[in-house]
């Protein structure tokens, strides 16, 4: 069993209990470095893909595990994001490091309207608010041609940074690497700060967070203008990598494969949207796996895909609320207290969670 | 000489058809324990979510220190001095004791969005700073052992005595206290005693407090307000309380209705 003494306060804020821990980030940060060296070109892309879905599940897990609130309009801050973006860089010429902030502060309007409803509506009745607004904002995405190009979609530019263009595997992986670490960082940040302690008083009881002086109205909107922003970013960063994009790409079944993404990831940490994002985009690989492994009738059928990620979904739910992460600290915890470990130790976690995922 | 800390001036509130307050006046003087009791139903809460702004008074005013609160929003209320407990324990359940505390502190550690994310010295040092003045509170009321438990697993006479460090944390004036010993035991009302003694004459902080036990509130309060039915029937020292007829009416019943 292992107890960290915590001699100074700064021991309390500092990310990390244990500086070995660091020796940990950079190690993953080397791997990370080395992996265009060896995973072929389809590797890279799915861990390209996994970096986009990391940036969204932070934006979620900033909304949903910190604060409380739910959206089912991801996509669309996500969709907005992406189409600014391509908007700013080939009809404005923009460039594009400035198209994508851009693009994510137009998302973040978009959020601090959204964030309105969420004053008043709460658990199901602000999701299907957020779900409304998806559907208003995925239409005016295809009825608006002139700008959008409509169902025949953009062509989106190649990224480039004062000359340098993205146009290789991975050149646009170490891009996505490094946003993906920086918003991150930006991320746990808030997590530690008094700004994401307030957001938990609001998830937790809202009129002893009032009682406290926290501004209910300010942290709700701006937590939904920082939560789209980051989905914007997302956006931006996947239309210069896909390099064409249509509505289609922004659907609502989009939104709800972003929520499926933090339960699966978990929702407490920020450690758990990486999980989450790497879930999201190996998870069709290995449901491929599994398919071609299965008898010969059942091959072909539509939709088979589905319903592997609707069996998984529901296992995390009923049996693992926490999602990997709590996995994680599950397995860390029965290490640490080898001999001590019993089942109920984590009873009371489920029930939270299982609580917050209905 | 003493004035007053907190005035309540005529407050009607009505929710619906039915009239939750009528025509309610009091002052609470600077530096004592004033108690606001009467039996239930009898709109003791409603006047502490008037004064928090929970509610809004059809007519009447609240004045604290001299100024009206009632343009005031609801959270601008722990920043002018006034702190609170709630009946139903409202705790932050799935923090730690010490992060419900820091939340108390919340109004001295504010920081903008950007700040934040940035995590700037600024922000590092004040959270040192307030981490130093939880820890304070926590010695005063005697938490140690449950500094770093999550809320939800504590025992319930704790959880109040938690309730009551945040209330503290906001560095208040003036605070309420919603029914602070109800559900504890004999035991832990004593500490509680003591607790709130301290926190008047050491911390010169002034306290309404609501509450049905009626050995601890005579013995604590120095005044003492009763309300039934949303009219203010008493008010005076808690000797004078004690055998006022319409008291007794309102607790036992009247002796025409024992009688019949």
């Amino acid at each position: 069993m292992r107890i960290v003494l915590k001699r100074e306060y700064n021991d309390y804020i500092k990310v990390f209990d244990r500086p070995i821990k660091w020796c940990w980030v950079a190690l993953l940060l080397i791997l990370l470095f080395f992996i265009p060296f060896f995973g072929g070109t389809y590797f890279l892309s799915l861990m390209t893909m996994a970096g986009f879905y990391t940036i969204i599940g932070l934006s979620l897990i900033l909304l949903t595990g910190l604060a409380g609130q739910i959206s089912l309009g991801h996509a669309a801050f996500y969709a907005v994001g992406a189409y600014s973006s391509c908007i700013f860089v080939s009809k404005l010429g923009l460039p594009f490091l400035l198209a994508m902030i851009l693009s994510g502060g137009v998302a973040c309007m978009v959020g601090l309207v959204v964030g309105i409803p969420s004053l008043r509506l709460k658990d199901l009745y602000l999701a299907i608010a957020t779900m409304a607004m998806a559907f208003i904002i995925e239409d005016v995405i295809t009825k608006w041609e002139s700008l959008t190009g409509g169902t025949f979609g953009l062509s989106v530019p190649p990224a480039s940074i004062g000359g340098f263009v993205f146009d290789t595997e991975p050149k646009y992986y170490y891009l996505v690497m490094v946003i993906v670490v920086i918003t991150m960082m930006l991320a746990k940040n808030i997590q530690r700060s008094g700004y994401g302690r307030a957001l938990a008083a609001l998830r937790e009881s809202e009129i002893a967070s009032q009682a406290m002086g926290i501004n209910v109205t300010y942290y709700k909107i701006s937590i939904f203008g920082l939560s789209a922003f980051y989905a914007g970013i997302a956006g931006s960063l996947y239309a210069h990598y896909a390099g064409f994009i249509t509505p289609e790409n922004f659907t609502f079944l989009l939104s709800i494969n972003f929520l499926i993404l933090i339960i699966v990831g978990g929702l407490g940490s920020v450690v758990g949207a990486v999980l989450g994002g790497l879930y999201m985009s190996l998870i069709p690989e290995g449901v491929k796996i599994i398919t071609q492994m299965l008898p010969g009738f059942l091959e072909g059928i539509i939709g088979l895909d589905l319903i592997f990620y609707a069996l998984i979904l529901l296992a995390f739910i009923s049996y693992q609320p926490e999602g990997f992460h709590g996995l994680w600290l599950k397995m860390k915890f029965y290490w640490d207290h080898f001999p001590l470990y019993k089942k109920g130790t984590f009873r009371k976690e489920r029930k939270f969670y299982r609580k917050k995922i209905k | 000489m003493q004035t007053n800390i907190l005035e309540i001036k005529n407050v009607f509130i009505s929710f619906g058809g039915l009239s939750a307050l009528e025509d309610v006046s009091m002052d609470v003087k600077k530096g004592e324990i004033h108690a606001l009791i009467g039996p239930n139903g009898a709109g003791k809460t409603t006047v502490f979510n008037c004064i928090s702004r929970f509610y809004s008074p059809d007519r009447g005013d609240i004045l604290f220190k001299g100024h009206s609160i009632m343009g005031y929003p609801a959270h601008k209320i722990a920043n002018i001095g006034i702190g609170r407990t709630f009946q139903n324990i409202e705790l932050f359940e799935q923090m730690t004791v010490i992060d419900n505390i820091l939340l108390g502190y919340h109004l001295y550690a504010r920081s903008n969005l950007f700040q934040s994310m940035l995590f700037i010295k600024k922000i590092r040092e004040r959270e040192i700073k307030i981490r130093r003045a939880a820890e304070d509170i926590i010695d005063f009321l005697d938490l140690q052992p449950y500094r770093v438990s999550l809320v939800g697993n504590i025992p319930y006479g704790v959880q109040k005595r938690v309730e009551l460090a945040r209330a503290l944390a906001i560095r208040p004036e003036f605070i309420l206290l919603d029914e602070p010993a109800a559900g504890l035991n004999k035991e832990e009302t004593e500490d509680l005693y003591w607790y709130l003694l301290d926190i008047k004459e050491e911390l010169k902080i002034t306290i309404l407090i609501i509450e049905h036990d009626m050995g601890f509130i005579m013995r604590l309060a120095d005044n003492i307000t009763v309300l039934n039915y949303g009219v203010i029937i008493a008010r005076g020292k808690p000797e004078e309380i004690q055998d006022h007829p319409e008291v007794l009416t309102a607790y036992m019943g009247s002796e025409a209705n024992a009688k019949g």
